[in-house]
């Protein structure tokens, strides 16, 4: 049996942490969700996840600014984040890059394409 | 008459036939005869003198007389400043000598005119040349863009206005100066070197200044070019300075908007998408979730449509491409119709919905499906960002002075004072509602389209978080009972 490893979640759409949160349970993993960054970054520091999927556009505190923070804070460097985003070509690459974005999927996503893109980075992951 | 300078031949002819007659004497005559003969030639001598001398009297007055009219035509053309021909009668020296000033004269008379029509076509090419000029200046000193032009010594031609205020100097009006002691800007001098240098006719950078009088930041876009002359010599440089901060400011607002756009349609297409494939990969389970998952699909395609509808509708509005049809409406059976659309959302969350109208008819000459259109979104707003159980009361009233009232109370989350200003703007939502409720931040800037820019109303919001939010309409009041067609 697969081992249960912990997903956080985290967009201010209802159905997008809904949707995500069922295929990733089917899926053997623990899941834990959050509307909010503010949120999101505690429940990092709190829970430690083996990854974050994070949106890019949220109240109080950004998707891209949530990945800085998470890089700068001692024990939550290490979680890959991947960033799910609405906004198209308006993302900015380099500051993608310069947050330690692993990958950046763009809406509408197949929840399937998610998953096997987590479970790649988790497999490159160090045990 | 014998001309003057046959006078003296013809002296000398007397001369010679008194010589002749003396000797033809001395040598044929008898004597006695010789005597005669003296006596005759003397006296021959004797008479051609005398005439000679009354003949030289004679013409030295005629002479002086001619002389004395080249003299008044003379100074007739002095006093008169001008060229004329000096008339004489005769055929002697004196017309002779009268008919060579005139030749002379002629030449410089057509010397005169030739250099006179040379000096009105000078004059004429210096006056275009300084017509132009000024137009040049005054169309320079017009425009928008600032500009300066030097010379071929580095010495700033001219500089408008506009250049001068952004740049921060004063231009003499005496003397042209150099330039490196009029600007400052190293860059800008550097460039104006480099074109000269390079006989560039295009050198073009991106700078931003701040404004020394206003302070603000300015992206500028300098173009530079050489001046030649026929010869391709530079005979001076042109520099031109764009102030591209509107126009970066308008292409960044349109980037906002369309990246807007984009998070907007995309978000409820990632939900429709997302769980469509679950159902369709049978990882939902039991029916009911299926008959969910389907029920949150169709919501999704809604809020799209609904999203689409309110883009079009504004992008309309902007465009000036909506035709306003306005007519007598009741206003109270506007906000009847919308309270009867949204009475199902309300009840969802049994919030109450109050109406305070007044007995008499409230007329109002608007255009009846976008005002419902704007009422239905207040409302829609009010229930969406209140509690459960809560209320919401809907007023309305007019005044002495043409004004509609209506106003929409809520009992909901509120809005922060700081964020009043921009509820108003396109796709602006406040941060701390936002988990509230779903909403793409048009709702409300299409209230204030339809209210403010269309029907000449004023649309106002007194708010407190916590406490509530009340959304304040005005509207003229109806004066005629024809609908009226207009475009917006």
């Amino acid at each position: 049996m697969k081992e249960k490893l912990k997903i956080l979640v985290v967009d201010d759409e209802v159905h997008i942490l809904h949707v995500v949160a069922l295929k990733f349970r089917n899926a053997g993993y623990e899941v834990i969700t959050s509307q909010d960054g503010r949120e999101g970054l505690e429940l990092a520091q709190v829970e430690r996840p083996a990854l974050i999927i994070t949106d890019y556009q949220m109240p109080h505190l950004s998707g891209l600014e949530l990945a800085r923070r998470i890089r700068h804070i001692p024990s939550t460097r290490e979680i890959p984040v991947l960033m799910l985003t609405a906004r198209g070509f308006s993302v900015d690459q380099a500051a993608l890059q310069a947050a330690g974005i692993e990958i950046c999927i763009e809406k509408p996503f197949g929840p399937r394409e998610l998953l096997r893109r987590v479970d790649e980075i988790l497999q490159e992951q160090p045990v | 008459m014998l001309p003057a300078r046959k006078t003296l031949p013809v002296l000398m002819i007397l001369l010679a036939l008194a010589g002749s007659t003396f000797w033809l004497a001395g040598r044929w005559a008898p004597v006695g005869g010789g005597i005669f003969s003296i006596w005759l030639t003397w006296s021959l001598i004797i008479l051609s003198g005398i005439f000679c001398f009354f003949w030289l009297v004679l013409f030295r007055q005629r002479h002086l007389s001619t002389l004395g009219n080249i003299r008044e035509q003379l100074q007739h053309f002095v006093q008169t400043d001008r060229i004329g021909m000096i008339m004489i009668e005769g055929n002697d020296e004196l017309s002779s000598l009268a008919s060579e000033m005139n030749q002379y004269l002629t030449n410089i008379k057509m010397r005169f005119e030739k250099q006179r029509l040379e000096r009105k076509e000078l004059l004429l090419q210096s006056s275009v040349a300084e017509t132009e000029s000024r137009q040049g200046r005054a169309i320079i000193q017009s425009i928008s863009e600032a500009v300066i032009v030097t010379d071929r010594f580095d010495e700033i031609l001219t500089a408008n206005q506009a250049a001068q205020d952004l740049l921060d100097f004063q231009l003499s009006p005496e003397s042209r100066q150099p330039v490196n002691s009029v600007i400052k800007d190293q860059e800008l001098l550097q460039m104006l070197e480099q074109v000269r240098q390079k006989k560039s006719t295009n050198l073009t950078r991106l700078v931003q200044r701040q404004h020394p009088h206003t302070d603000k930041m300015l992206d500028l876009k300098v173009l530079t070019a050489c001046v030649f002359d026929d010869e391709k010599e530079v005979i001076g440089v042109v520099m031109v300075i764009h102030d591209i901060t509107t126009e970066k400011e308008i292409a960044r607002m349109k980037d906002d908007f369309v990246s807007c756009v984009t998070h907007e349609l995309k978000t409820p297409l990632a939900s429709i998408r997302a769980y469509a494939e679950l159902i369709a990969e049978g990882e939902v389970g039991p029916v009911e979730s299926q008959q969910q998952f389907c029920s949150i699909i169709q919501e999704q395609a809604d809020r799209l449509n609904r999203l689409i509808d309110d883009i079009l509708n504004i992008s309309h509005i902007q465009a000036g491409h909506l035709e306003l049809v306005l007519e007598p409406c009741a206003l109270g059976l506007i906000i009847e119709q919308a309270i009867t659309t949204i009475r199902p959302q309300a009840l969802e969350k049994n919030i109450e919905l109050v109406t305070c109208l007044p007995e008499s008819e409230i007329n109002i000459l608007v255009d009846q499906d976008l005002i419902y259109q704007a009422v239905l979104n207040l409302l829609s707003n009010a229930v969406k960002y209140s509690q459960r159980d809560g209320k919401v009361t809907v007023r309305a009233w007019q005044d002495n002075e043409g004004r509609a009232y209506l106003e929409v109370e809520d009992q909901g989350v509120g809005i922060p004072a700081d964020e009043q200003e921009r509820i108003f703007e396109k796709f602006y939502r406040v941060p701390q509602n936002n988990s509230q409720a779903e909403g793409n931040g048009l709702g409300l800037h299409l209230v204030h389209e339809i209210i403010q820019s269309l029907h000449k109303g004023t649309i106002t919001v007194k708010s407190q978080p916590g406490r509530g939010s009340t959304f304040t309409v005005s509207l003229p009041l109806c004066q005629t009972r024809e609908p009226v067609l207009c475009r917006s």
